[in-house]
């Protein structure tokens, strides 16, 4: 059973419910600790206790020890959970590796993912994608920057800056070079991280990926590998490591490796951007990596600029809504409501929400269109690229 | 789908009903005691969104006697909030709305379903406080604090959360919607006063644990933010319990704010990760929360307190009580419990004075089951209130794949009750986890108190295993 892996965890509930919020933790203005309202995203939309990370870890738990059977159900509840771990961070159980064990479980015994989320993960097994799209396109992006494929710095580019947001890599090739760093990529050899497959249930897939692509980049003689995505780089650092031990390169975010190169006066941002602006902290790269600083840093170099933080951000930040694509694949309703309240939270502050993950990025595009919330998206790389 | 379900889709619409075997497995759990011996599946789960819907679920239930558990955050460990079997689980989740924070009559209502922390925060931007801090999570309701009467910070001064209610709407098993306390009237005043001229028919659903009626809007009598708060930390040595219990003892009657006595497994895991720094002669710990309308006020206060610790030859521990602030000293324990991972806790009254005596059966029992060990963590805390301590020992850690070690803790569990019955403590809230002695303890008092159910509730559709057995 997939849930054997965590078996020790899965009664380790005592119910004190810090898991789900509906409040703020400490209820003090002035405290040190002071957090701002918040609730577990999923128990927000269905109001139900069974949709709460306690009440997703008691289902796993008698699945586990009393043979519960596993339902179609079970799909809507698991796949609606975002992955945001905000539980996670408020409690020392293991929440996340739970429910991806679960999800594990689930499919072996042939419920879900749902079907949109399937179709990917045939497509990542089949093309290396999840979209589908065919692998020679992977390099359109780089066409003309001329990037060598092998070196010591490596740009893992990853779906979405290789097919959807190719400006997103090129931005990042750009600030790069701005302070005279050249990367290499993998071109043809990129193949997905596996982020998906690892969050439904189907781990092997994502070992696949990572087998492959921690094989190409040591062939390459890469001493670090820089990733512009918050997903990628989660998966870098969380998932491959668990399967491959440890890697022989280390793992960047791009926030992280512009934040240094600003600190250390290598990066220079001459040109100002007189915008307002807020910061979205990917769930993947905050409470995922506990990485909150960096991208807040870069921005704040920016000339110009008037950085104005929403008042769920960091530990607290709320959900773009995506849920690691898996959510937004299978009910994009859901998505839409996360994605939403995120903007208008932003809109209270800024005109542009900044973020250091194209999913995160993608999602806010496609929902402030079509609800007409007049606040635009941007990632951290295509707006320090502004600002050279 | 049965005419139960169609009914209550009927009254709330289908969003918020719930009766999947998987809806109903949730339901049927709460963590520690309770979790483990008690609880079936309820039928179905509702959420209304109003009084009004609240009241026309109770005719239903009535109609069709059909039990009724009300259910908030659940995190009371002793499963009044779990169904014995079938019946309809009311979460008031959606009934979450402050509905006036009153600061000239200084008083705070709000529906049934709203976190207690989400209140405290909106009193706290106003300068204001519950005379009682409740110290738990943000999920707790303030319906469930009445029906629970919880403890918190302060309890030493100002005694637990139900002896500061002003007003109270109860839905009753028939339906019938009543409003207590100077807003029966219903007229320009609405909340401010707690009595009617009539005896306090309002104490009556202090602490009933659910099974007498719904609270769907709870008055509170709120308090200003003190200027200066803080807190001092003096320990003692296992030897030197009756010393402490004297030190206990003057505290509360030079008016402490909070005294909260803990043992050293509290710290355990804190011990273990270089957290915190505890003489190794130490094994109990008290937290005093001192405070004063003015930084002279305070001085004072922690200068007498300070004195009376030293008396009785506590040794000061510096900021250790700094260590448990803020969110606040309940991570202390909770911390205990989170190091484990399991919960398994008794909650009971005693007075000041028998604390040698109840520590002692409490260390007994634990070593003579094994259980007095960091695996366990034979955690106690005691809330000071007036003239008792509310103790609130726990355990942590059973494995599920051992029935020989939980019928162990559940043994324990048994004997323990039995022996603190026997010298006369006081259950917190009687639930079915607990072994028959501690309802026939009470006797005739009992006797009158199912009368008294037998009258508002003829039915008794209202949680009906929790009084009645």
């Amino acid at each position: 059973m997939a849930l054997e892996q965590v078996k020790g965890e899965l009664f380790r509930c005592i119910s004190c419910s810090e898991c789900y919020g509906r409040g703020p933790n400490i209820p003090f203005r002035d405290a040190d600790t002071s957090t701002p309202y918040w609730i577990c995203p999923i128990l927000e939309k269905f109001g139900f206790l069974t949709y709460s990370p306690q009440g997703l870890m008691f289902i796993a738990n008698k699945v586990f020890y009393e043979n519960f059977p596993i339902t179609e159900d079970m799909n809507q509840i698991f796949y609606s959970c975002v992955s945001c771990n905000r539980c996670g961070t408020q409690c020392t159980r293991p929440f996340m590796d739970i429910f991806r064990a679960m999800k594990e479980e689930m499919a072996l015994r042939e419920v879900g993912p749902p079907v949109p989320v399937k179709k990917a993960n045939e497509n990542i097994k089949n093309v290396h994608n999840f979209m589908g799209a065919k692998q020679e396109a992977r390099t359109k992006w780089a066409e003309g920057l001329s990037l060598p494929k092998a070196g010591e710095l490596v740009y893992f580019a990853g779906c979405y800056g290789s097919f959807r947001y190719p400006k997103l890599s090129q931005a990042t090739v750009r600030v790069l070079r701005a302070a005279g760093i050249d990367v290499a990529y993998m071109g043809e050899e990129e193949w997905c991280c596996g982020m998906i497959p690892g969050w439904s249930g189907q781990p092997e897939i994502e070992a696949e990926m990572a087998r492959h692509n921690v094989e190409v980049l040591r062939n390459m003689g890469a001493k670090s590998v820089v990733i512009a995505c918050a997903e990628g780089y989660r998966t870098f650092v969380k998932q491959y490591p668990k399967i491959l031990g440890t890697l022989p390169f280390k793992v960047i975010h791009t926030s992280q490796l512009v934040s240094e190169l600003i600190s250390r006066g290598k990066l220079r941002l001459g040109k100002g951007v007189k915008e307002k602006v807020t910061y979205h902290d990917p769930c993947f790269l905050g409470r995922h990596c506990r990485e909150y600083e960096a991208p807040r840093l870069a921005i704040k170099a920016i000339p110009g600029i008037e950085f104005i933080e929403m008042e769920h951000h960091g530990l607290f930040a709320d959900c773009c809504g995506s849920g690691a694509g898996v959510t937004g694949m299978s009910y994009p309703h859901l998505e839409r409501k996360d994605a939403l309240k995120r903007l208008k939270e932003a809109k209270l502050v800024a005109q542009t929400v900044v973020t250091a993950c194209p999913r995160c990025m993608e999602t806010f595009k496609r929902n402030a269109k079509e609800v007409d919330t007049k606040i635009d998206a941007i990632d951290l790389m295509e707006l320090l690229a502004r600002a050279l | 789908m049965s005419d139960l379900i169609q009914n209550l889709i009927s009254i709330v619409g289908k969003e918020h009903v719930a009766y999947s075997p998987v809806d109903k497995l949730v339901y049927s759990h709460v963590a520690g005691a309770g979790g483990d011996f008690i609880g079936g599946e309820p039928d179905v789960i509702v959420m209304p969104g109003s009084t009004a819907e609240v009241s026309r679920i109770m005719q239903v239930a009535t109609r069709t006697r059909t039990p009724v558990v009300p259910r908030a955050a659940g995190s009371y460990h002793g499963g009044t909030q779990i169904p014995q079997q079938g019946g309809i689980v009311v979460d008031l989740g959606r009934m979450n709305r402050i509905l006036e924070i009153d600061e000239d009559k200084m008083i705070v209502a709000a529906q049934g379903g709203a976190s207690v922390y989400n209140i405290m925060r909106q009193l706290d931007e106003k300068g204001l406080r519950f005379p009682q801090q409740p110290q738990y999570t943000s999920a707790p309701t303030i319906g469930a604090a009445v029906a629970c009467n919880i403890s918190g910070v302060r309890v030493t001064r100002w005694g637990r959360f139900g002896e500061h209610l002003v007003g109270l709407e109860v839905v009753l098993p028939n339906g019938e919607i009543l409003m207590l306390g100077s807003n029966a009237y219903r007229a320009k005043y609405g909340h401010y006063h707690r009595y009617m001229g009539t005896p306090d028919v309002m104490g009556l659903f202090v602490n009933s644990g659910g099974i007498l009626g719904l609270f769907t809007e709870v008055a509170v009598r709120v308090d200003h933010r003190m200027a200066v708060t803080d807190e001092i930390s003096y320990g003692w040595p296992r030897d030197k319990v009756e010393d402490m219990t004297k030190a206990i003892y003057w505290l509360q009657r030079y008016d402490a704010c909070d005294v909260t006595t803990l043992n050293l497994w509290n710290y355990y895991s804190a011990l273990q990760r270089g957290k915190v720094n505890i003489p190794e002669h130490i094994h109990f710990i008290n937290n005093i929360t001192v405070d004063g309308h003015s930084k002279e006020e305070y001085d004072i206060a922690e200068h007498r307190f300070r004195d009376i610790c030293n008396k009785y030859g506590g040794t000061d521990l510096g900021e250790l009580g700094r260590f448990t602030k803020g969110g606040p000293r309940y991570h202390a324990w909770r911390g205990g419990a989170l190091w484990t991972g399991r919960e398994f806790s008794l909650m009971f009254y005693h007075p000041t004075s028998a604390l040698p005596d109840v520590y002692d059966l409490y260390e007994q029992k634990c070593r003579k089951y094994g259980l007095w060990s960091p695996r366990y963590l034979p955690t106690w805390f005691s809330n000071t209130e007036q003239n008792v301590l509310y103790s609130y020992p726990l355990l942590g850690e059973t494995y599920p794949e051992d029935p020989a070690e939980v019928n162990n803790l559940r043994q324990w569990y048994d004997e323990i009750h039995i022996e603190l019955t026997k010298v006369g403590c006081v259950e917190y809230l009687i639930g079915d986890v607990f072994p028959k002695i501690v309802v026939d303890g009470l006797g005739p008092a009992y006797e009158f108190i199912k009368r008294i159910k037998g009258i508002i509730d003829p039915e008794n559709i209202m949680n009906p295993s929790h009084l009645w057995r």
